[in-house]
């Protein structure tokens, strides 16, 4: 504990004198700069800035880093990227697997939300009925949110072995083991699933302290009122409920869209790149491969960019509508 | 049905017998707990078995491994099985080698004599045998000590930076008023809207050119600045009561002394979530420090984990391990703190 | 309408027991108010009889028809909630149709009814309108006429008018009074303020640690209250005791006599010797407070103004007809 003390002790020595200084020549308002200036500087120097320059290497071409060698090419990453001559065939895309990780983010986020949505819900009415022990579930299915998304990986990836027990557990009831990842649609399916475990319990959280905010007698005049179970989940509860459902639907799109981590881990984007999402994509343009084509992953992240913002703006939207008809407790 | 998803309040008007909507539910949460709990259950159970025991299919929850006995005469120890002799009894034999169909064992009791076994007759004693080797091996034939080092330095590093930088901030916009400060707290929110994903080739750029590539700081550095952090933060530090730093300053303290002295140990209990929360990303990320560290020496945990798994030929029994030691510092985490990280998602909100 | 009958209705809540055996009638088209201290379990009592809340033992009947094991939406009785519990998400009409459309009424019924109430509570012009839009007392009316649509056998009000200012209140007593003219509907009504249950009621029932210490008419509580708790709770201000000691005359076997400082005189050779702290001059009336013998504290009421003054020694007494006798257990002699 000393050791501790002393080294706070330390800290505090060596920036006073900085700060007294700071004092003196700012005054008493402006020295709130000296104190927000670090978290300002880290930003400035790695968003803002990268912002900025982002544009640069999405308008330039060439294999350098520094994007002063970089030829200007306009629009040419942009094009590269997304013509095709037939959009229904993605094979005839001057990029296919731009517009495949495209398609496959899509179909996984929509997919995502849907299933996220529906667990998260049902899992916290459970929650919000009177059971012993809540705080005690509520960790249980918190605690995969905690994993860091490599572990999460591993351990759905040493279920699914071949030797795995989810295969034994197939032998057991007359099939034969498969590779679970090495099919198309199954690797597919379990990063799915993959996903929902690992996040799910955040979103539970959520609207579950959203099924908390209820005041317990709407439900009690509800009862007065003769009102069958399933009317008051679908007119009483439900509806109630709305603003916070809207906000968990956005933030799961968003998060989808973004996916990266667990899968890549889990399939490496395959089998072939039946499971490469956007991030995957840019990440292997940019960094992957023989030549780092810092361009066309700068030109793939501003379409990632617009996308996302065109979530977050659709969010705004529609929370604004949700206010509408929201309580002001 | 939707009864089931009504009832908020448990017991029926008949007292204390359970609904049957109440058994639905405890079912339900029964099933999370499996679902939830037994794939890192499985992982544990089976980081503790020897590299033979995990290439058992089907594979058993403990981990058993096959029982060696020690024979006169033979230098190294002997497999045991059940096996049925020439007799046509079943005895405990040690099989001292295989060809084919057929295995030649003796009794330990009695080495001399060698009884030739088909294989389809004989099954292996199997021990429980906890593999400790598995987490102890890793340390020396891996350089898992130095990626235990690396995500070590980056998180507590990180972490330390996060409080000290993200308490200045916040302290400054709770606490002060000055000119653009409104503009400054729009800018910090507004990187929340700007995920790292986006910006991934330029921030190369820089961490390139401040010579920070394959250098724990290359990682460290872009993370500290949270704007969680100074949100959360700031929310807690706007209840701190503006008497007290009047006080200070009448006392002549200096405004550095009164962030270090006042404000700080006061904003403990949301510096302590910020911290969790540092903790828990710092720990798990994963694609930045795959942009920035190439080199295997400033590998961390997560990333050791990553190339590890996909080599060709998996030692998946050191791979559990190392997985299961990455997991332990947050599932303490989780195990004793959960009241802070409770009230740290409800105080931030949902933006 | 309805009648309602309690018998020996106990309640216990892990062990403690919160309703001790309550016998209690209602007759049909009756106001009856709950009143009591918090704590007394008169929103208990409600809520049993309204099914939200099972009764540990006896019988609630209901016309005649025992509902213990009835569910509370189909024991016709409605409900106004203290927080009025409107449905934040629905405007006025459909908070009103609410409960009848969960009857599967046609639609054309619904309309009408919840029209016909709206009009008789004013609320006509505020049918398209969100709670959060209305007023308070609007919000109350809106609770009210949801109750009314129903057309129930018993209209329960859990404390209803709490939640409004002073003048509000007034006004909203009035209102509801009114309504139970018009409807001529059995209502029990809890309150635990003695004002509103004495102006209200018809039929008050005192209830005490989940006890009934006397039901009765709010004249009959008023003048012959059975117990010291009683007499103490109705009345405003409150009921003087004193040691029967210093009262001459007194019953046999009472220990305290109660004074109603409206009834207490001043006079030359009273028995009793106040020694007034503060007058209140509210200009038609004085209120006189002070201490009496044994350290009792004492309020007068006197009509008009009054000289005396802070400090001033008075002599009090009291008509023998406005004398309450109580004996050690605090029971009326």
């Amino acid at each position: 504990m000393s050791v501790f003390s002393a080294f706070l002790g330390f800290l505090f020595n060596l920036f006073e004198p900085v700060f007294r200084l700071g004092q003196r020549w700012l005054g008493a308002s402006r020295i709130g700069w000296l104190f927000v200036g670090p978290n300002l500087v880290i930003i400035s120097i790695f968003t803002f800035l990268p912002i900025v320059v982002n544009l640069v290497y999405a308008v330039t071409g060439g294999v350098n880093l520094l994007p002063t060698q970089r030829p200007f090419t306009g629009l040419e990453n942009f094009a590269i990227l997304l013509e095709c001559r037939d959009y229904a065939d993605l094979q005839t895309c001057r990029t296919d697997i731009f517009w495949r990780s495209i398609a496959n983010t899509v179909k996984f986020s929509l997919i995502q939300v849907a299933l996220m949505v529906f667990f998260s819900l049902v899992t916290a009415l459970v929650l919000n009925r009177k059971i012993i022990g809540r705080g005690f579930w509520r960790g249980v299915f918190f605690y995969p949110v905690l994993l860091s998304p490599v572990v999460v990986a591993l351990i759905w990836k040493w279920l699914l072995q071949n030797q795995g027990v989810f295969n034994a557990g197939l032998v057991a009831m007359g099939g034969s083991p498969m590779d679970w990842l090495l099919d198309r649609h199954w690797a597919f399916f379990w990063v799915i699933v993959v996903s929902i475990w690992a996040h799910m319990g955040f979103y539970t959280l959520i609207l579950l302290a959203g099924l908390q905010a209820i005041p317990r007698d709407v439900y009690e005049a509800a009862e007065m009122d003769a009102a069958p179970p399933w009317r008051v989940l679908t007119r009483i509860t439900l509806p109630l409920l709305m603003p916070n459902l809207i906000v968990v639907l956005v933030l799961v799109m968003i998060r989808a869209v973004q996916s990266f981590d667990e899968v890549f881990v889990l399939t490496g984007g395959g089998p072939g790149s039946a499971t490469t999402f956007i991030v995957q994509y840019i990440y292997q343009t940019g960094f992957a491969e023989q030549i780092h084509l810092y361009g066309l992953a700068a030109a793939a992240s501003l379409i990632l960019a617009a996308g996302l913002m065109a979530l977050t703006l659709a969010q705004l939207r529609l929370s604004k509508a949700g206010e509408a008809g929201k309580i002001k407790k | 049905m939707a009864n089931f998803f009504t009832r908020t309040r448990g017991r029926a008007h008949g007292g204390t017998r359970l609904h049957w909507t109440d058994w639905l539910s405890y079912a339900y949460l029964l099933a999370g707990l499996i679902v939830m709990f037994g794939p890192v259950l499985w992982l544990v159970m089976s980081s503790f078995k020897t590299e033979s025991a995990l290439s058992q299919f089907p594979p058993t929850f403990l981990p058993y491994t096959q029982k060696e006995a020690v024979v006169a005469g033979y230098d190294k120890p002997l497999p045991l099985f059940r096996a049925k002799d020439e007799q046509g009894r079943v005895r405990e034999l040690a099989q001292v080698r295989r060809i084919g169909l057929v295995a030649t064992m003796v009794d330990p009791a009695a080495p001399q004599t060698e009884i030739r076994v088909n294989i389809n007759d004989r099954k292996p004693v199997n021990e429980l045998k906890f593999a400790s080797g598995n987490y102890t091996e890793i340390f020396g034939k891996f350089a898992f000590g130095t990626y235990l080092w690396n995500s070590v330095f980056i998180t507590v590093v990180a972490t330390i930076l996060t409080l000290l930088f993200n308490s200045m901030a916040a302290f400054a916009l709770s606490k002060y008023q000055f000119t653009g400060q409104k503009t400054v707290f729009v800018l910090i929110i507004a990187t929340l809207m700007i995920p790292p994903t986006i910006i991934l080739v330029p921030a190369f750029l820089v961490i390139s050119e401040l010579n920070l590539l394959n250098n724990l700081w290359g990682v460290i550095l872009p993370a500290v600045a949270t704007p969680t952090g100074v949100f959360l933060l700031r929310q807690y530090m706007l209840t701190i009561p503006d008497e007290l730093l009047e006080a200070a300053r009448m006392d002549n303290a200096s405004e550095w002394r009164i962030y270090w002295k006042i404000i700080l140990p006061l904003a403990a209990p949301a510096m302590a979530v910020l911290a969790i929360f540092s903790f828990m990303w710092r720990w798990n990320d994963f694609l930045w420090p795959l942009i920035v560290l190439s080199k295997s020496e400033h590998f961390t945990l997560q990333l050791a984990l990553n190339a590890f798994q996909g080599e060709l030929n998996t030692q998946w029994h050191y791979l559990l391990a190392m997985t299961v030691i990455t997991l332990i510092p947050i599932t303490l985490v989780f195990a004793f703190l959960q009241k802070y990280i409770a009230t740290g998602i409800a105080s931030a909100g949902v933006k | 309408m309805a009648t309602l009958e309690l018998a020996k209705v106990v309640k216990t809540f892990e062990k403690t027991t919160i309703i001790h055996g309550v016998d209690l009638t209602v007759s049909d088209g009756e106001f009856v108010v709950f009143v009591g201290p918090s704590g007394c379990g008169k929103s208990t009592l409600l809520r049993i009889i309204s099914g939200l809340e099972p009764a540990s033992s006896g019988d609630i009947r209901i016309d005649g028809q025992r509902v213990n094991d009835v569910s509370a939406a189909h024991r016709g009785c409605s409900m106004v909630f203290q927080s009025y519990a409107l449905y934040p998400h629905m405007s006025v009409y459909d908070n009103m149709a609410f409960g009848l459309e969960n009857l599967g009424v046609a639609k054309s019924i619904i309309e009408s009814k919840v029209n016909a109430a709206a009009t008789l509570l004013q609320l006509a012009p505020l049918l398209q309108r969100k709670p959060t839009q209305l007023s308070g007392g609007q919000r109350q009316r809106v609770a009210i006429g949801r109750s009314i649509v129903r057309e129930p056998k018993l209209f329960l009000f859990d404390e209803p008018l709490s939640n409004l200012d002073a003048e509000l209140r007034v006004s909203m007593r009035a209102e509801i009074r009114d309504l139970h003219a018009r409807l001529g509907a059995t209502m029990i009504y809890v309150t635990h303020d003695q004002v509103e249950a004495m102006t209200m009621a018809d039929k008050i029932v005192v209830l005490r640690a989940g006890r009934i210490e006397q039901v009765g008419s709010p004249l009959e509580l008023y003048n012959r209250p059975c117990n010291q708790f009683v007499a103490g709770f109705i009345g405003s201000p409150r009921m003087n005791f004193v040691p029967a000691a210093e009262m001459p005359g007194a019953k046999a076997g009472a220990q305290t006599v109660g004074i109603r400082p409206e009834h207490a005189q001043l006079s030359n050779d009273g028995p009793l010797q106040l020694q007034v702290s503060q007058v209140e001059q509210l200009g038609s009336t004085s209120i006189l407070h002070g201490k009496v013998v044994a350290d009792a504290p004492f309020e007068l009421i006197l009509s008009g103004q009054t000289s005396i003054k802070r400090g001033d020694t008075v002599r009090v007494s009291a008509p023998a007809g406005q004398l309450h006798y109580f004996d050690q257990n605090g029971l009326r002699l």
